[in-house]
């Protein structure tokens, strides 16, 4: 069987659901649907879905019989608002007009457009939030961030935390992340920004371009960074950006699949990074030890694992209490 | 395969279709090499229309991402030989689907003005058919009366229609550059997907 492209199924399906919403099928009709659908598990998909376009529209009669769609023809962008207005009203007399109850309008426009919404992470959660516009956000552990989005600009407040930003594009309204009193503004592109306690905040870009600003600080100016950057934002002094490769950014943002990955770095970072993966500590007493190296790719919410591992690397020794790991010689 | 019945039908309209924009989005963003986003949506609506019951699904968007991720999961277990390319873009798109949907009124939101706008945006023989059998209420044969065509144009209508209304909703796109848009779509080959770092 030749494999259709997915439009010519959706067509195909379309055909299908238009003829059975027509009336009954006969027999041969129907045993030819039968054949289409298992032909092929897409097709089966497609047909699904146009049923479920038909069901969709069935809404429409809530406009009544009055509906001219004509009405409907000139809206074009979103901060019309007068026009929205008469609009929504028009739309409003028809449902009642249908007599439909609905609570599609119980949601006010101006209630919508300063709405907050927050999410946030315990420690050693990460979790994926997909936004309104096409946009999705990562958030790493033990984070927070809220949401507000307005007609204007796609709003979001990093509160605590990191997280990694895949920006829908969309030029006429910017995306705008807040951390800590510096702003972090994108079209459409992909960036991470991370606030810890006591530590400068940071911003790491893996597509496209940004603009960093920081207006409290005086002559502060705009800093734009590129792919494959990242920058450091001390509270007291100007932005510094630092070229990385391509794969210490994947290296880095591993944590989306909750892992931690290590190059060198000392076994006293590496228990200050999984501490905030975890509420088991990692201790190290000995001032020599906590110097050691590690590298290597670890899962993040496994401090024990992880301390068993370097023991068994370094010739250590790991022991485990109730809230704490100890690595010791 | 099985039937959908106008119960499944209306539960996918309530419950699915307001999300695949938001599904394609995360798909198209995962760019998985070798895949066609596509060809994931439509395996997705069957995986999830053949289903026998779906009134145990408290958070639709979140099974619609993961029903997804698993077809994108066996896939690649298919494969004998998997680039490292995509075993890192499998890895990029994670066990984790996106968390539950406390935005429905908001994906509701705009629902009768964009499907009001979705009809204005048809073909004016195929939006007075669509009117007059959808909202109308009327038979196949009192449209083709009341519009002077044969039964068979309404039909061909109404196929159209709803292969637009697909289009539509689906890309979720705005509907307001629709015609332009959706003809710029139609010609190019739908996200091409790119060999990361390539």
């Amino acid at each position: 069987m030749t494999r259709l492209k997915s439009r010519e199924v959706d067509r195909q399906a379309a055909e299908w659901a238009a003829k059975v919403d027509s009336g009954p099928l006969s027999p041969d009709q129907q045993a030819s649907l039968d054949g289409w659908l298992e032909a092929d598990i897409r097709h089966f998909g497609a047909f699904a879905k146009a049923r479920a376009v038909l069901a969709f529209a069935d809404r429409a009669k809530a406009f009544g019989p009055s509906f001219d769609a004509a009405s409907f023809e000139p809206f074009v962008q979103p901060n019309a608002s007068t026009r929205w207005m008469s609009r929504r009203r028009f739309a409003l007399s028809g449902a009642i007009a249908a007599g439909v109850a609905t609570t599609i309008f119980a949601v006010p426009q101006a209630w919508r457009a300063f709405h907050v919404r927050s999410y946030e992470t315990r420690i050693g959660e990460t979790r994926i939030v997909p936004l309104d516009d096409g946009s999705i956000v990562t958030l790493n552990t033990d984070s927070r961030m809220e949401v507000k989005y307005t007609e204007e600009k796609r709003g979001i407040t990093l509160v605590k935390g990191e997280a990694l930003f895949d920006v829908a594009k969309n030029k006429l309204r910017p995306f705008i992340v807040d951390a800590a009193g510096a702003t972090v503004r994108a079209v459409g592109t992909s960036f991470s920004v991370t606030l810890l306690p006591n530590r400068p905040i940071q911003v790491l870009v893996r597509e496209g371009e940004v603009e960093i600003k920081r207006p409290e600080i005086l002559g502060g100016a705009p800093v734009r960074l590129s792919a494959n950057s990242r920058a450091v934002a001390p509270p007291d002094a100007p932005i510094e950006t630092i070229p990385v490769t391509r794969v210490e950014v994947s290296r880095e943002l591993l944590w989306r699949v909750g892992r931690l990955s290590f190059e060198g770095e000392t076994l006293e970072s590496a228990a200050a990074t999984f501490a905030r993966y975890s509420s088991i500590r990692i201790e190290i007493d000995d001032p020599v030890l906590a110097k050691e190296t590690v590298t290597g790719v670890f899962v993040s919410n496994d401090p024990i694992g992880f301390s068993k591992a370097v023991a068994l690397s370094l010739g250590l020794r790991a022991d485990v209490n109730d809230d704490a790991v100890k690595i010791s010689r | 395969m099985g039937w959908v019945s106008d119960d499944r039908a209306a539960w996918l309209a309530s419950h699915i279709l307001p999300h695949e924009p938001a599904l394609r989005a995360w798909l198209r963003h995962k760019r998985v090499v070798d895949l066609d986003v596509d060809d994931i949506v439509q395996e997705t609506y069957a995986r999830i229309a053949a289903l026998d019951i779906v009134s145990n699904i408290r958070e639709p968007k979140r099974y619609l991402f993961q029903t997804a991720y698993s077809i994108i999961a066996a896939h690649f277990r298919r494969l004998r030989v998997v680039s490292i390319s995509a075993t890192a873009d499998l890895d990029q798109l994670s066990l984790m689907a996106p968390e539950a949907s406390p935005e429905q009124e908001l994906i509701y939101r705009d629902e009768l003005r964009e499907l009001g706008a979705a009809l204005a945006s048809l073909p004016s023989a195929c939006r007075q058919a669509f009117t007059l059998r959808r909202i109308s209420g009327l038979s196949q044969r009192e449209t083709a009366q009341e519009m002077h065509i044969s039964e068979k144009t309404v039909e061909k209508y109404m196929a159209k229609s709803v292969h637009l209304l697909m289009e539509t909703f689906g890309r979720g796109g705005k509907v307001t550059s629709h015609a332009s848009r959706k003809q710029k779509e139609l010609i190019a080959p739908y996200d091409k997907t790119e060999e990361p770092g390539g």
